[in-house]
């Protein structure tokens, strides 16, 4: 009864150490109270019924002392509780710098993965996955074991949610920004994978699975899946067919333009002409093409279109892929 | 004394007049409480018809008894009734609407013809939810999150234009009772010697004047969003759809206090009088009940952990949340308390006590597992969520108001329930209330999302239990229906003071007279100052103070 296998499911994920503990910590603390408060109540209930022989005596009103300790005591353990879940919660939240990207793309009702480092696209349906079962594929998310992986979330349509009970994970997938997640898997398997945020009507059958590779299996997997499917979309196309060029240097050293380089940009602090300064993460860079007028880079005119509703979420991920690869430690820029 | 008389012949209000436009058009604050227990009862039936469904459906993993979009409309439907139309009025608009002035001693509320409106407000508000019902119906979520809401098809409109409504409903009332507890004090009733029904009262009323009205802007939003394409929540026209998160939580965790606030009031009268001892930690027991009211309106983003907010606002808000739990366990350390050295007797509300205590504690200590920001990562959306706030929604405020019906039963109706059955009723619905949801802790915890239509084949052992359960607490919960009828029609003629209570409600005529007291009571005493001997209770002469 108090032990984490019987309350959860089994865990692989580096990162979420500390949660299963607390979890039963938490549960201790439950079963240690409801058998104090429950149990005065009981003996209170059969000493002091009505008509008993109980000594009754004064009937204290308030007692200081004891008021005073039993708010105390709950504070002190909340608050062990507060600081434990907030220390795992922010190893869970923020990913390495050197973490595997992987784009999760939410639609009614099936699961894109695009794996920006190897070009592959990899799909989770219900069909899909039942073909790759019985040909013995990998399927669902394909991840190596081992190795710092973060999911950064978006969705086509309405909210959904990624949920993989085995890493502690979730998070939901939005129409409108990015959200990111991250992981480090310890065991080769094949994990359940849910979505959790209510979608519609196959919404119980948005589920997939999270297969667990060794790195060589997984590399050999990602070569295997290079060739075979459509990839996604190629942000250099997306970037040349709109326009983009027209204003915005994509080379290292390049100047000019009436738009700022893009060379190195991810990733790095940019200047505004209103004098703040803001990291250029992926929401950043999306909020750039869909509202330009949001943020405006400090010596540069207000000039720039709204993308919004011209690209698609796909185009516009992949411009954020591609800008993302513009840089001299990005190596794989194409 | 008969029932619908006392010693000076003046009839009760039950039968001060008659015919039907007597009743729906009273302006007497008993008569509109009695006409929201039957309302709201009857959407409590129709609620519980739809979680029958439900728990139909999920006694198999495979989806089979009915299809995915009925399913998902039943669960909306579940949760909308639920919330909307049964445990945000019910123990304000029922209990509230019953007591609150004849325990101030007042002759009714404020403002009697806005309390008549609140009700006919309420009723406009229903019917336009079963509106939408005959139309359709809508398949959102009680939560009408976008921008699914914005985009799917169904009378969403009107349903979201019903919860509008319903929610002036709910301000009126609570500006009513504020007023009515400010300015109609019985002569002698300091605030020190309110009973803590009203003071729960009173802290559910500025919780319900403060945050509904962000509800209803935030549904105005949405049905403008809807109907005439202004993007505001809707990213494919602009909007936000977390914006919506924001405000919709920004009123529904605050009503998750509406529904909570006024069970504690029922829990302290009760387990007073039926102990027959003075409150432990009244003032406590008052000042955690408005420190609960703040605290919880700045705690609305514990259902965001995973939404994609900032990890720093998740902080913070998990935070806060903790500090709710200090008031809570205050409370409950003080119920338990009064029971030290009183005179406990096994009635039907104090077996509501005993049930409530023990279901609210597994309610707040979970509670407490899921303001921890990491567990909570695991268990958000899951079954685990679902059982936490099904013992905090029904297994305490339910729990308490059924007990609080019970408590003053025979005031409403001037006779009695069958005790026995009651009690043995009580136990079956305890134990047929955790035979549902105890199994959904744990299939939460192992994984299973809520809101899903089929599940995998190994959560299914957990979910027939559970379905065994529900239906053993709809029995059980028709039963206790139908003997609070026939007691309330056929049960022996209670006296004015069944129970032995202090608070002014128990000093007038059983069922009470139209006004409520022949003269204005005074008050020189809390209602607490036990012990008293049987029949020494004061007032047990019309009219006369202690």
């Amino acid at each position: 009864m108090f032990d984490a296998q019987f309350w959860l499911p089994e865990s692989v994920n580096a990162l979420a150490g500390g949660v299963d503990e607390l979890f039963i910590f938490v549960l201790w603390v439950t079963v240690i109270s409801l058998a104090l408060v429950l149990g005065a109540m009981i003996w209170f209930a059969i000493r002091y019924r009505a008509g008993s022989g109980g000594p009754r005596g004064s009937m204290p009103t308030h007692n200081m002392a004891l008021e005073v300790t039993w708010t105390l005591v709950p504070t002190a353990i909340l608050g062990v509780i507060f600081f434990w879940g907030t220390r795992d919660y922010a190893k869970m939240s923020i990913p390495a710098g050197d973490a595997m990207e992987i784009r999760v793309m939410g639609q009614k009702w099936f699961w894109n993965f695009d794996y920006p480092d190897y070009g592959v696209r990899l799909q989770a349906t219900p069909e899909l996955d039942e073909k790759n079962e019985t040909e013995g594929k990998p399927v669902g998310l394909v991840v190596p074991v081992d190795t710092s992986v973060q999911l950064i979330g978006s969705s086509t349509d309405v909210l959904h949610s990624v949920f993989i009970p085995a890493f502690r994970l979730k998070k939901d997938v939005v129409p409108n920004r990015y959200t990111t997640t991250t992981f480090v898997a310890t065991e080769p398997g094949v994990y359940d994978f849910f979505c959790t945020e209510y979608c519609g009507t196959k919404h119980s059958n948005m589920i997939t699975k999270v297969t667990v590779l060794s790195k060589p299996d997984f590399d050999a997997y990602m070569e295997e899946a290079q060739e075979a499917a459509e990839g996604p979309a190629d942000g250099a196309t997306v970037f040349a067919s709109n326009g983009c060029a027209g204003c915005h240097q994509v080379r290292e050293g390049a100047t000019g333009g009436l738009g700022p380089s893009l060379w190195g940009l991810a990733g790095r602090e940019e200047a505004l002409n209103t004098g703040e300064k803001v990291l250029a993460d992926d929401n950043y860079l999306r909020e750039s093409i869909e509202n330009p007028m949001a943020k405006v880079v400090a010596g540069y005119d207000p000039i720039m279109p709204s993308f919004a509703g011209r690209l698609s979420e796909e185009e516009l991920t992949a411009l954020v892929v591609y800008m993302k690869q513009l840089g001299p430690d990005a190596g794989g820029a194409q | 004394m008969s029932a619908a008389t006392d010693q000076n012949q003046e009839p009760s209000y039950l039968t001060a007049s008659t015919g039907w436009k007597s009743w729906l058009f009273s302006v007497d604050h008993k008569r509109i409480g009695l006409m929201y227990l039957v309302a709201t009862t009857i959407f409590m039936i129709a609620g519980g018809s739809f979680a029958g469904i439900i728990r139909a459906e999920l006694f198999t993993a495979a989806g089979d008894l009915i299809d995915a979009d009925t399913y998902n409309r039943a669960f909306t439907l579940h949760g909308s009734i639920m919330v909307f139309l049964v445990i945000i009025p019910a123990t304000p608009a029922v209990l509230g609407n019953f007591v609150l002035p004849l325990m101030l001693g007042a002759k009714d509320v404020a403002f009697p013809r806005l309390n008549l409106a609140s009700f006919h407000i309420y009723m406009a508000g229903a019917t336009l939810l079963l509106i939408s019902m005959i139309l359709g119906s809508f398949d959102t979520g009680w939560t009408f999150y976008t921008p699914y809401s914005s985009t799917t098809v169904g009378p969403v409109a009107w349903a979201l234009t019903g919860v509008f409504i319903l929610g002036f409903s709910s301000i009126l009332t609570g500006l009513n009772f504020i007023v009515t507890i400010h300015k109609m004090r019985a002569p002698g009733m300091t605030w020190m010697r309110l009973p803590l029904m009203l003071w729960a009262l009173y802290a559910t009323s500025a919780v319900q004047i403060l945050a509904t009205p962000v509800l209803a802007i935030t549904v105005l939003l949405l049905i403008v969003e809807r109907s005439i394409g202004i993007g505001i929540f809707d990213p494919t026209l602009g909007g936000d759809p977390v914006l919506f998160q924001h405000f919709f939580w920004f009123y529904s965790h605050p009503a998750v206090y509406i529904m909570i606030l006024p069970a504690f009031g029922i829990v302290s009268e009760m387990v007073a009088v039926h102990a027959q001892r003075p409150i432990f930690g009244y003032k406590g027991i008052a000042f955690s009940s408005l420190s609960i009211a703040i605290i919880g309106s700045l705690v609305w983003g514990h259902h965001m952990f995973t939404s994609g907010q900032s990890i720093y606002s998740s902080v913070l808000f998990s935070f806060l949340t903790f500090f709710v739990a200090i008031p809570t366990a205050i409370k409950v350390f003080s119920w338990v308390a009064t029971l030290y050295k009183g005179h406990v007797s096994y009635t039907p509300p104090m077996m509501y006590v005993f049930s409530f205590l023990a279901l609210f504690m597994v309610g707040g200590l979970t509670g407490v597992v899921l303001g921890a920001l990491s567990v909570d990562v695991h268990l958000h959306d899951t079954y685990f969520v679902v059982a936490h706030f099904h013992y905090v929604m029904m297994g305490s405020a339910i729990i308490a108001y059924i007990g609080g019906l019970h408590h003053w039963w025979p005031k409403m109706f001037g006779r009695m329930y069958p005790q026995k059955l009651a009690n043995v009723t009580s136990v079956l619905v305890f134990i047929s209330f955790n035979l549902t949801f105890l199994p959904m802790f744990l299939v939460g915890s192992r994984g299973m999302p809520r809101r899903y239509y089929e599940y995998i084949a190994s959560y299914q052992t957990l979910n027939q239990i559970a379905t065994v359960g529900a239906f053993l607490l709809g029995a059980s919960l028709f039963v206790t229906l139908g003997y609070l009828i026939y007691g309330a029609i056929w049960g022996p003629v209670a006296s004015r003071n069944p129970w032995n209570g202090l608070s002014l409600e128990w000093r007038t005529a059983t069922p009470p007279i139209e006004h409520n007291f022949h003269g204005q009571p005074t008050v020189s005493g809390t209602p607490y100052d036990y012990p008293v001997e049987p029949g020494e209770a004061p007032g047990e002469a019309v009219g006369v103070t202690k």
